[in-house]
């Protein structure tokens, strides 16, 4: 199909839903880059897409500097480091990351983003449909995405502020679609030749979870439309109490709210933190510090640290 | 220093003494310093917890900068007598436990840089907006506070991701960071 005939947002809306489908279920492997401002960094993945039975599994492998690969099968992720002759094995506690599926945001994403096609291109030999999404306010950055025509993967994306400057972005310089055989995932070091480090017990992880909480945490009124998606307590390794984890969401753009008592916090006053896209903001409230933590402007952080509050 | 002991002090699992012989090995040893911040930032951003493998030998260093005042405030220092003369007060005496809780400073920092943070401390012009005049740097809990935050909602933030690899691809170039630092 022309890029001429994709007409309106609807069609750009497809586009995004398949997108977000796409990365989990496709096999795939290529080499993309990643750009933060004057540095680049450029990394390898081969992805085995999941099926009814299994999680997806993919290898990430860094092209620069030392030699660097992460690999997840499901939910055990393995770091290997040969230069320092070592590996690290750990079990994720969720299955959020490489999970990214808008399929049923589609209406809030909507009400928050002007979402349109721009147009086609080619990224990484393939042809893809640009897909531009404006924010409707000034509380959250804008993107350009490219997606593959044909299997709806994003090729690219480039995360942009207000004034639509690119604050970060990635991109295929090339991609694979053919099967990858699970003998692909494998570490390019002999696993006997590193000292491995052994975390994916299930033990290590619940520990990490706190049973009960005497204090419940909100953010009223859904500022700058962002609603809750994940209420999470846990007990924190570096204030070694319990903290509260709140992640909010516009369907594209998520913000997360940390509540820790004050007692164990080193923060302070009230302060704020930028970090290339990241921004964050915190303030004390009744023996608590509450810090917003986002990839969106400092006053959307601001505005849900003031709103968040105990009930 | 062997690997197998640095994943030890990594996960607190040795004595005071050979915590201390451990940290000394570390602070001799740039490569074995590299591969400590390697394990210290990929544990720490892939666990959800955030930076625990580190946090016993953070502290641990974090405490020897607390109860080296004179590190911080070298005006504090009690007189160093110098060939007959005596120092001026602001003179710090780098003697061998001196320069090894500098250099315990040194990896803090090392370590501070890794998370790349730029913090302002702010007075509130605006309800609820954060002024951006100031800047003064993190101390190292602040540091270890806000990178655990990073870290803790790396897992949940999708947007902009290249199909999800968003948070691991920041790992994979973190790293790079860690190693060339």
């Amino acid at each position: 199909m022309s890029s001429l005939a994709w007409a309106g947002s609807g069609d750009a809306m497809s586009l995004l839903a398949g997108m977000s489908t796409a990365a989990d279920k496709l096999d795939y492997s290529g080499e993309f880059v990643y750009v933060k401002g004057a540095k680049i960094s450029s990394m390898k993945v081969v992805h085995i897409g999941a099926t009814a039975d299994s999680g997806s599994q993919q290898k990430l492998m860094a092209l620069d500097g030392s030699m660097r690969e992460i690999i997840q099968l499901d939910d055990v992720v393995a770091c290997v480091l040969p230069d320092q002759g070592m590996g690290l094995r750990e079990k994720r506690q969720t299955r959020q990351l490489f999970r990214f599926d808008i399929s049923n945001k589609i209406e809030t994403i909507e009400q928050y983003y002007t979402v349109k096609p721009q147009g086609a291109t080619r990224v990484a030999n393939r042809d893809c449909e640009i897909v531009s999404v404006k924010p409707r306010d000034t509380y959250r950055y804008g993107y350009s995405l490219c997606i593959d025509r044909e299997k709806r993967l994003l090729l690219s994306s480039e995360l942009l502020n207000l004034e639509g400057d690119v604050l970060e972005s990635y991109q295929f310089i090339s991609v694979n679609f053919d099967p990858v055989p699970a003998s692909d995932l494998s570490s390019g070091t002999p696993p006997k030749t590193l000292n491995w480090i052994d975390d994916s017990d299930e033990k290590s992880t619940t520990e990490m979870r706190a049973e009960d909480e005497t204090i419940k945490w909100q953010v009223r009124k859904n500022p700058a439309g962002f609603e809750l998606e994940h209420y999470i307590t846990r007990i924190s390794p570096i204030l070694k109490t319990r903290i509260t984890h709140l992640v909010l969401g516009d369907g594209l753009a998520q913000v997360s709210v940390f509540v820790s008592p004050a007692d164990a916090s080193a923060i302070e006053s009230k302060a704020s933190l930028n970090m290339g896209s990241l921004n964050s903001s915190t303030r004390k409230m009744n023996g608590f510090v509450i810090t917003a933590v986002g990839e969106v402007p400092k006053e959307t952080v601001a505005l849900i640290a003031d709103y968040t509050e105990a009930y | 220093m062997k690997n197998q002991t640095l994943s030890q002090l990594l996960d607190g699992e040795l004595s005071p003494d050979q915590t201390e012989q451990a940290i000394d090995d570390l602070l001799a040893n740039p490569k074995m310093q590299e591969s400590w911040y390697a394990q210290h930032t990929i544990r720490a951003v892939i666990k959800n917890g955030g930076a625990q493998a580190s946090c016993n030998i953070v502290d641990k260093v974090a405490a020897a900068i607390a109860n080296e005042p004179t590190i911080i405030a070298p005006d504090n220092l009690p007189p160093v007598s110098t060939g007959g003369h005596q120092a001026a007060d602001n003179v710090v005496p780098i003697g061998q436990k001196r320069t090894k809780i500098l250099s315990y400073v040194a990896i803090a920092a090392s370590f501070a840089a890794i998370v790349m943070v730029s913090y302002s401390p702010q007075q509130a012009s605006t309800p609820g907006i954060a002024d951006t005049t100031g800047t003064a740097a993190p101390s190292m809990a602040v540091t270890q506070e806000f990178q655990s935050m990073i870290v803790q909602h790396g897992e949940f933030s999708g947007a902009a991701a290249l199909n999800g690899l968003v948070a691991y691809a920041k790992v994979v170039n973190g790293s790079t960071t860690v190693a060339t630092r």
